[in-house]
Parts: structure tokens; sequence; C-alpha cells
């Protein structure tokens, strides 16, 4: 993650990645100051930055299906109040920024 | 003798000269017996010696002083005769000294004048010898520094409605100081990403000090909805020299509503240690 820096200040130190993955399937990426341990609040291991990327992956992949399946049921919930609103003779460019609906144009 | 006449004829007195001596002389008044003794050096010095600070030669029978060749003697034998010089003569001070040993200016230690209005015999430092007889201030001071950082990601969970510590995160110190105790300033930081669907609420906040609250009033769902917050505080008055703590995060959540869900949470844990 990004670090602020402060030009002519010698850094306190580099620091140093650890990734970890928990007993419950979190998935952790730490940073400490070279030298200084790296240490588990709870049960997990230390593994490669290959093994943590690999989980990431698949809780980006589960959270992006997730937020998915929350926009499709918006996508619906503002279409029916968009027909409904036309239905009701409203124009339709009224009704669809009424309704927030998009027709899947963002 | 004079009673008996010897120098009138009247009786005869013999006197007669052993080794060494001479007998001159008739006995009479007008001519006394003169005995003289005549005993060479030779003779003497055998029984002359030289006792504690005397230095004495039987063959030559010189006699002298006996100085010491032991190292900081300063005693010395002059045309004069025996002779100390004054402290002035052999002490020279450097930076931190001043004085050249005599009586007026006796060596002694260069010191400033007590700036403060602070009583010096309870707030003064204290100036030591070292195993090699280097003088010592106090110790240096010191400022150390610990951090973590540390992002969780989760599989959508649920927002607790209750109060509930969620997850803990954690920084182990260690003070380096070998003689003092630290005085630990502790820095925080949590950044949680909600979920908040259409209507839906979420709270989080360190241990269980609520920061942050987020309800999605619009229509359409809110995706990684985040706020990072930080607290800086004293964690510890006093960690011991050499003493280490773990200094915990837990991060806690409440007012979860309307199907809110968390799917990553950052921390960062900061530590300055301070030894003075």
């Amino acid at each position: 993650m990004a670090t602020m820096t402060i030009a002519g200040v010698r850094p306190a130190g580099q620091l140093v990645d650890a990734y970890v993955l928990y007993d419950d399937g979190t998935a952790s990426h730490m940073q400490v100051l070279e030298g200084q341990e790296p240490r588990l609040a709870r049960p997990g291991r230390f593994v490669t930055a290959e093994e943590y990327a690999a989980r990431l992956q698949e809780l980006h992949v589960q959270n992006a299906a997730y937020v998915a399946g929350l926009e499709a049921a918006d996508e619906a919930r503002h279409r029916a109040d968009f027909e409904a609103l036309v239905g009701l003779g409203v124009p339709e460019g009224s009704a669809r920024r009424m309704a927030g609906f998009h027709d899947g144009q963002r | 003798m004079a009673r008996c006449g010897c120098g009138g004829g009247l009786c005869n007195c013999s006197v007669v000269a052993g080794e060494n001596v001479t007998v001159g002389g008739s006995g009479s008044p007008a001519n006394p017996y003169t005995v003289s003794a005549n005993v060479g050096c030779d003779a003497v010095r055998p029984c002359l010696s030289g006792g504690d600070g005397i230095a004495y030669d039987a063959g030559t029978g010189v006699i002298g002083a006996a100085v010491s060749p032991a190292p900081g003697n300063n005693l010395a034998v002059g045309p004069d005769g025996l002779f100390v010089p004054t402290g002035a003569a052999t002490v020279s001070t450097g930076c931190g000294l001043t004085g050249d040993g005599s009586g007026g200016a006796p060596v002694a230690a260069a010191v400033g004048t007590w700036p403060y209005p602070c009583d010096p015999d309870a707030a003064g430092g204290v100036v030591v010898c070292d195993s090699n007889g280097v003088l010592r201030g106090e110790p240096r001071g010191q400022i150390n520094f610990f951090q973590v950082t540390e992002t969780r990601a989760y599989a959508d969970l649920a927002v607790p409605n209750e109060l509930t510590v969620v997850d803990t995160f954690e920084l182990a110190i260690t003070n380096p100081d070998a003689c003092r105790p630290a005085t630990v300033l502790v820095e925080r930081e949590v950044d949680v990403d909600f979920v908040l669907p259409a209507g839906a609420g979420a709270s989080y906040g360190h241990d269980t000090d609520q920061m942050y609250y987020l309800r999605n009033t619009g229509s359409s769902t809110m995706n990684d909805a985040h706020t990072q917050t930080t607290k800086l505080y004293q964690y510890v008055a006093a960690l011991a020299p050499g003493a280490g703590a773990n200094i915990l995060l837990p991060v806690s959540m409440d007012r979860g509503s309307g199907g809110a869900t968390y799917n990553r949470i950052q921390v960062f844990i900061r530590a300055i240690l301070i030894s003075l």
C-alpha cells in the first residue's frame, strides 16, 4: 500500500510483506518493518504470495458474484418501478430518473 | 697524677700507646701527655648502615637519600637538597577539569551553573565511571517505532446487529532500551468495506467505541462503502526496560441491517516507544 515519503528524511525501516490464510478462510496481507515479527492474532498460517493471491482471487470472484446478484435485483426493481411509472403516464425520461432505471447503462 | 707529682720527679707514671694511638708529652704541667687516636675510614665504615630512605655506599662511604623509583614519586634530589615540587609544576588539566593542584587552585571538575528552577539534588543526572575508568553520563535517550498493517479479505460476512467484536488484530512490541521504561504512544486505524443493499445500514468501531455508521437511503446497492478512522492514545504508562507487550485492536461492528455485509478490514497499528 502507498507510503508517504518526506524529502530528505530516511525511512524508519523497509516494509516487509507477509501473507496469511486464517483457518476460517480469511486471506490476509500484512506489512511490518524489517526486523519485526508479524504476529497472528488468531489461528492461521503464513503462506506464499501465490497461495494468498489464489485465495484472494476466490474471494473476489465470490464477492463479485454476490454484488452482481444485488445489482441485478436493483435493476429488476428499478425496471419495475420505471414500467409502473410509464404505465401511469409519466414521461419516459422522467420515469427513468424517478425510478433510477438506467437499463444497464451507468 | 698531679697529686703524685709525676711531673716533679716524685714518682713516675708510665703511659703506653696502644694500636692506632700515639702518646706525646712527659706528663709534666708544662708538657702534659697528649693521647691521640688515628682511626681510618675503612675501620669505621663496617660499623655504619643505611635505614629506610637512606642510601649508603660502604665502598665509598657516601651517604645520600634513597629516592624511590616507583611511578608517581615526585621527590627529587637537587643541588640544594631534597625537593618535592608542588602540583602546579606537575599537574596540567584538560577539558572538564580546572586548577593546577596548588594550594590556591586545587584540581576540580569544571562544572556549569544549574539554570533550572528544580532542585539538582532531585532532578539532576548522574556521572559515573565505567569499567574502563571513563566518565559516563545518563543513558542516551531512545525513540523506537513499531508498525503493522494488515488487510484481511472476507467472504461477504453479515454485519451483526448487536455490538460484536468481529475480528482482532495485533502488534507485538518490545522496549529495546535496557535502561529506561518507555512511554508507548499507539496510533490505530481501521477501514471496513461494507456492501449495503438499498436500505441497509452498518457500523464499525475500535474496541467498543463505534466510530462510523452508514445507511444506504438510496435505491441501489452501495458496493465497498468505506471510511478510514484513527485514534491516538497512550497504551501503557511505562513499558519496562526490555519488556514486551501485545497491542490488540479489536474491530467491532453493530447496527447491521437490511442485509449489510463486509468483505474487507484494513488496519494500521503504530507504536512509538519513547525512553528519555
